[in-house]
């Protein structure tokens, strides 16, 4: 007499004849990958973008509408304009530095 | 690595371990989309899909459930939506009706468990995932409740019904085959 329970059950724990090829791991990670790229690179695109149409229409303003002689004096915040952004600069590559990267690596 | 490192490394960028999750889990994904995908190049490019979708969304994964868990709800919604789009399921459990071949090799124990394999491919989707995720994977009740989202008493349900089915039509079979030997 067949137990025809362990069966079906011997059945149903049977696995599908489909595998997954050896390098699927390799090329699911190659493509994720590249698609992170695309969307980083379609990210700094607009970033740039943006800040050309910002300065442009800035530019547009001024050229337009101001008295350019009301911006002569400009010239003398030059080093100072350079000299802010610098420091801007090096706060973002320290905390890049030396709190982001330790925050991965504990997270890690 | 645990599932916590395992999922920190990942979200950190790391390619290796981004390749060690997926060897992880190929296995309980490959075998949630090919019960459903009648297509190999189908079943490779829902795979990769599933993922694709568990990668981006790994960052929202707070550790409520077991890494596994998370994956195969993931993996039963995108084989139950592609069945859906592809029209896979015509025929609901009670109209179904069986195509039984006239013989099979033998009625040898492991020739009708193959046979119960064929007749499985012939269920509905969502009966499918449950009785895989049951037998073949071995997650428990209350896990494939998560994973599904249908009530506990309908999983239990489905796992009764189509095995009730599949040991009848077995019998019947078995017998048919001991009547012309």
């Amino acid at each position: 007499m067949k137990n025809f329970d362990k069966i079906v059950e011997d059945g149903l724990r049977m696995e599908p004849d489909f595998k997954l090829g050896l390098d699927f791991k390799d090329r699911v990670s190659k493509l994720i990958r590249s698609r992170e790229r695309i969307s980083q690179r379609k990210f700094y695109l607009l970033i740039v973008l943006g800040m050309v149409g910002i300065v442009g229409a800035g530019l547009g303003v001024v050229l337009y509408f101001a008295d350019l002689q009301a911006f002569a004096s400009l010239g003398q915040i030059v080093p100072l304009a350079v000299l802010v952004g610098a420091l801007v600069a090096g706060i973002q590559y320290l905390d890049k530095k030396l709190v982001k990267d330790k925050m991965f690596k504990q997270l890690a | 690595m645990d599932e916590k490192q395992l999922v920190a490394t990942v979200l950190s960028g790391d390619e290796g371990a981004l390749r060690i999750l997926i060897g992880k889990y190929e296995r309980l994904v490959a075998h949630m989309v090919a019960r459903v995908v009648p297509d190999d190049m189908d079943r490779e490019e829902l795979c990769q899909d599933v993922f694709i979708k568990i990668y981006e969304k790994l960052n929202t994964f707070h550790f409520d459930s077991k890494l596994s868990t998370w994956i195969a709800t993931i993996a039963f919604r995108m084989a139950v939506n592609f069945a859906k789009k592809k029209r896979l399921d015509q025929v609901d459990f009670d109209s179904i009706e069986f195509q039984v071949p006239d013989s099979t090799r033998s009625f040898e124990d492991e020739d009708l468990s193959r046979f119960v394999v064929k007749l499985v491919d012939q269920l509905p989707s969502s009966y499918k995932l449950v009785l895989t995720l049951f037998y073949l994977e071995g997650f428990s009740y209350p896990e494939i409740v998560e994973i599904t989202g249908m009530p506990e008493g309908t999983v239990k349900n489905y796992l009764h019904r189509a095995k009730n089915k599949l040991k009848i039509i077995i019998e019947e079979h078995a017998r048919k085959e001991v009547e012309l030997v």
